[in-house]
């Protein structure tokens, strides 16, 4: 199954978790998503997703200079971000229910038969 | 975050991997149909987290990324903002304001050219220092492009062709054009599109004429005593050409042969382009001829001339013949009016004797002078 098309809908959601406890910058927000098992998740992708929430109002930004690399843009979520984050868990917590549910009755017909 | 090891790449004064900085221009020359916040939005950081990843792959950007176009497309995309081409084409449809499509087309590209401009200068390290002169002296060219907009004014109605020339009006309109541009300059950015659009022209267009505009109107001192230098060549008066001086003596007598010389000896001679004049009244063209004693020079100091009247139709030349006295009678020194006892004028050439002082005021009250300075060269 192609998970990219999963991960659109979805992709809100993992941005707010992975910044819902740390700040971070485009690479780094990455990252955590990488190694929490979204393998797929473009850059771009991420980056994209981190200015829009920022133009939406759910996260902060700040510029980080750095010493021996250009500078670094950092991201943070704020309350507005939050709550979108508690909502969002919610729908998504429902709609995967729903889910397993549908999955897990199909599953069991199949080895009722 | 892991340092690169065994790789070691180019890397510009900021610690930017060129392929890095060129990958990320690309990009952003794929973003080049949005609005320079949007760019900036989109791509700020992005040569950070791109280093990062470079530092942490085996690989090359263009192997881990691919085309830069497709990475601005998921770019875009992910930041909810239509693909290229949706936004660039919209603008164009009919319903779009003059003033919006030439900032789409011409002010937005250029303030994204200056933009990148201004990125690769932050990689210097003179550049801060310079960037905040440049600042402080912002004020400066506020005023700088008021007074260009005023003065080309002035320059292209033809009105006294400086601010200065042009008198209190001329104060008040560079005043009033200062105050608009530092107001302008202080409100942005400006809220309507055609104001921001009428800025951007103006900056522009004053910065491109600014240094002829300096020329001109410093230099224009020197074009002005020129010109009049040019009109000392000859005789006038009132700013007219002055082509014939008829003398009368104290008793109101009309003189012939009076030959005329300024305060430095030289002869007050009627200038080369005005030796000839057109008779309003009776349209014929009259010829001025000097007096020529055998031996010397034609004498065009030596008044009044003689003329010679052509044929109104063939403009054959006449015979040579006094020239009509414009008066009919000068007062004398005591004051009384005496008739004049010389050629009989002409009818059309005779005003009433008050309407002009041309040859009465000031050339016969000079010519007692000029005799005297005659006399004692």
């Amino acid at each position: 199954m192609d998970t990219t098309q999963l991960l659109k809908g979805v992709l809100d959601l993992a941005v707010l978790a992975a910044v819902s406890e740390e700040d971070g910058y485009g690479y780094e927000v990455l990252r955590r998503l990488r190694a929490a098992g979204l393998v797929d998740v473009g850059d771009a992708s991420v980056y994209g997703t981190l200015r829009r929430l920022y133009a939406a109002g759910a996260l902060t930004s700040y510029v980080v200079p750095s010493d021996e690399g250009p500078h670094r843009k950092y991201y943070g979520i704020n309350a507005h971000g939050r709550a979108t984050l508690e909502t969002q868990s919610k729908t998504w917590a429902d709609f995967a229910d729903t889910m397993n549910g549908l999955l897990a009755d199909r599953i069991a017909a199949k080895e009722t038969r | 975050m892991s340092t690169p090891t065994t790789r070691s790449f180019a890397s510009a004064e900021g610690g930017t991997p060129y392929e890095v900085n060129g990958f990320v221009a690309a990009v952003r020359s794929h973003l080049d149909d949005l609005s320079v916040d949007e760019v900036t939005e989109l791509t700020g950081g992005l040569e950070a987290d791109l280093t990062d990843a470079l530092a942490e792959a085996d690989s090359s950007l263009s192997q881990l990324y691919g085309d830069p176009a497709e990475y601005a497309g998921e770019l875009r995309a992910a930041a909810g903002l239509p693909p290229r081409g949706a936004v660039a084409e919209a603008p164009r449809e009919p319903g779009l304001g003059l003033a919006a499509r030439l900032e789409q087309d011409f002010i937005v590209p250029m303030q994204e050219a200056m933009q990148n401009v201004v990125e690769r200068l932050d990689l210097q390290p003179w550049w801060p220092g310079v960037r905040d002169f440049l600042v402080a002296i912002r004020p400066a060219w506020w005023v700088l492009r008021a007074w260009v907009v005023v003065e080309g004014f002035f320059m292209v109605a033809g009105v006294g062709d400086s601010v200065v020339r042009g008198g209190f009006g001329g104060l008040v309109l560079l005043l009033a054009a200062i105050v608009v541009s530092v107001q302008m300059a202080r409100q942005a950015p400006l809220p309507a599109t055609w104001m921001r659009v009428l800025v951007a022209a103006w900056s522009l267009g004053a910065a491109l004429l600014l240094l002829p505009l300096l020329f001109a109107s410093t230099g224009s001192q020197n074009i002005i005593s020129d010109d009049s230098g040019l009109e000392l060549d000859s005789l006038s008066i009132d700013g007219e050409a002055i082509h014939n001086v008829f003398p009368y003596d104290s008793a109101g007598r009309p003189l012939t042969g009076v030959q005329l010389f300024d305060q430095n000896g030289r002869p007050l001679e009627i200038g080369e382009g005005d030796r000839g004049y057109w008779d309003d009244d009776t349209g014929i063209s009259m010829e001025l001829v000097p007096g020529s004693p055998v031996g010397s020079a034609p004498r065009w100091n030596a008044f009044p001339l003689q003329v010679r009247r052509n044929d109104a139709v063939t403009d054959e030349p006449g015979p040579v013949e006094p020239a009509p006295l414009p008066l009919t009678g000068v007062p004398s020194q005591s004051g009384e009016p005496t008739s004049t006892s010389g050629p009989t004028p002409s009818a059309s050439s005779a005003p009433s004797p008050s309407a002009t002082a041309t040859p009465s005021a000031s050339p016969s009250a000079s010519t007692g002078k000029h005799k005297d300075d005659a006399k004692s060269k």
